[in-house]
């Protein structure tokens, strides 16, 4: 397909996507009143302002920041199968919120669940960088299978600790299970405040992670600081994945998805890559929240169960694709 | 002062010693090719030059400075790599190869002067029909003559390669020799491991002959391949004229 074609399609499908989904819900709004509380958000309606804007735009920012997680675990770990989720990232994440609420350390200060999220999702990725770097060198698979082992190994955890502590069933429940339907305007704030400088770091660096992306010792005789962009990457994964985790628990495969299918059409280059990660990370979430809302209306599908449908079959295809793994 | 000096390097991994007081120096315009069974320590050599890896003991100098002691975007203007098989984990155009060769020179943003000396090395060498072309499903003959054209853009001054024509047919071989020739006139210094006498006559000055991490002769191509150095080198008798 034609690069300006596929893009001029995506930002076309993300403002109708933005419109339907502002537009759908147990209130229903015309296309033309959802431009008009967009032109002037004070005198629209309360629901659309507090309610479904927060939902729909948290939707895509999670999306984006996913997709980006994403992309740089892939380079971190010079692995395409590399996803913060199925590499017990997220898992992580959540864990550390888990723990958190067990001891009550989530009423610490304002945002401390979204600080013990960033920091589980650090432990998880530094934990698979350093299985990455046993005997060597391990093959993508293996690495895979142990990112899935450190899944499973931090969500029994926190299975055990949340059906323990009662206090902490109904708060983990509630937060895990709600998705987008509670996030407010603080959340996004957060949200806003990871994203956009992660974003602007990334792209300041993306010469630095397409020639990371070669292997290390080409990198480093192309003159990248390997040892500065792991810690920048680390950093950068547990930041955006933490934050995705802390908004609306974890949901799976967008960061393997988009990634993998925006380098099929415009090869490894993080410039190209990281911009049109946010648009279609950011468009494939608000539509899968969408769908999770109208196929069963007035019941809600989480949004992890949509992605999961459309990711696991994707990660099936992509297995199969690499028969050099 | 010299210009690429290797002084005193020792190198060991898990116990395992694979460089033992290695010593040589390497003048400006030179082609040099370290030589050695497999396992003598010839790749760890050159990975030590280009500070991939670091030494036990000793130093590496250029223009009397120890190589440590520069940042990775200066080293890598004195430095460029050719490895043995080119890896490449992700599809990526072949331009977009050929541009990371700026990576030392790049604040932020590629610049439009970077595209514009990619594009010229291209037109140079008549590539324009491999530039939009995935990188990853080039032959590895075409992968080596990429990367070493990288090397051009990369604008460094010495080139290190390491075994570069192993998995190549006789076309490319021949292709990769003939422009390594020309690397070599136009001044540049080139550090190389090669496997096969006809190539290492082809292209270098001088040679080093390592053995289980030691270097047991050094010296001019001619003087150094002989029948005695090899059999000594290999433990086997070989027949050589």
């Amino acid at each position: 397909m034609n690069r300006k074609i596929f893009i001029l399609i995506l930002l076309i499908a993300l403002i109708f996507v933005f419109l339907l989904s502002m537009s759908f819900g147990s209130k229903k709004y015309s296309f033309y009143n959802i431009i008009k509380f967009l032109i002037n958000p004070k005198e629209g309606d309360e629901l659309l302002l507090k309610i479904r804007f927060p939902r729909v735009i948290s939707s895509f920012l999670v999306g984006a920041s996913l997709s980006i997680a994403g992309l740089l675990s892939q380079t971190l770990f010079l692995n395409p199968l590399a996803d913060p989720f199925l590499f017990g990232i997220s898992s992580g994440a959540n864990f550390f919120v888990t723990i958190s609420l067990f001891f009550g350390w989530d009423l610490i200060f304002k945002f401390s669940l979204s600080f013990f999220s960033f920091l589980g999702a650090l432990f998880a990725t530094f934990i698979i960088l350093l299985i990455s770097r046993v005997k060597g060198k391990i093959t993508p698979l293996n690495l895979l299978l142990a990112g899935i082992a450190l899944s499973y190994l931090f969500s029994s955890i926190s299975s055990f600790l949340t059906i323990w502590g009662r206090d902490v069933l109904n708060r983990s429940v509630f937060w895990t299970l709600s998705g987008f339907s509670t996030v407010n305007i603080e959340k996004i704030n957060i949200l806003l405040i990871i994203l956009i400088p992660s974003i602007i770091f990334s792209l300041l660096l993306n010469v630095q992670f397409d020639a990371f992306s070669l292997g290390e010792d080409e990198a480093i005789s192309l003159g990248v600081n390997v040892k500065l962009i792991k810690f920048v990457l680390l950093f950068l994964i547990a930041l955006l994945t933490g934050i995705s985790v802390y908004v609306s628990g974890i949901i799976g495969f967008i960061g393997l998805m988009v990634p993998n299918l925006l380098r099929s059409l415009f090869g490894l280059n993080h410039l190209k890559l990281i911009p049109l990660s946010i648009i279609l990370g950011g468009l494939l979430l608000m539509t899968s929240d969408l769908i999770g809302r109208f196929i069963l209306f007035p019941t809600e599908i989480p949004v992890s169960i949509i992605t999961s449908f459309l990711g696991a079959p994707f990660f099936l295809y992509l297995l199969f694709k690499k028969r050099s793994f | 002062m010299n210009y690429l000096e290797v002084k005193d390097i020792y190198f060991s991994y898990k116990d395992k010693e694979i460089l033992k007081n290695i010593n040589m120096t390497i003048n400006k315009g030179e082609s040099i090719t370290i030589f050695g069974p497999n396992g003598s320590g010839k790749t760890t050599l050159i990975k030590i030059i280009l500070s991939i890896l670091k030494p036990l003991k000793g130093e590496v100098f250029f223009k009397g400075e120890n190589i440590l002691n520069f940042d990775e975007r200066r080293r890598a203007k004195i430095f460029s790599y050719v490895p043995q098989k080119v890896t490449s984990f992700f599809p990526m155009s072949t331009f977009d190869y050929l541009i990371l060769g700026r990576t030392p020179y790049i604040n932020g943003f590629i610049k439009k002067d970077d595209r514009e000396l990619v594009s010229c090395w291209i037109e140079k060498f008549n590539i324009g029909h491999l530039k939009d072309l995935n990188f990853q499903f080039l032959s590895e003959g075409e992968k080596q003559l990429i990367t070493l054209i990288r090397t051009f853009i990369q604008e460094s001054e010495i080139i290190i390669l390491d075994e570069p024509l192993t998995h190549l047919d006789l076309k490319y071989r021949m292709k990769i020799l003939e422009l390594l020739k020309k690397i070599k006139l136009s001044g540049k210094t080139i550090i190389s491991i090669f496997h096969d006498l006809e190539s290492i006559k082809y292209i270098s000055d001088r040679v080093i002959l390592l053995k289980n991490g030691e270097i047991l002769k050094i010296g001019k191509v001619y003087d150094i391949i002989t029948q005695e150095n090899l059999t000594n080198l290999f433990e086997e008798n070989f027949l050589y004229s």
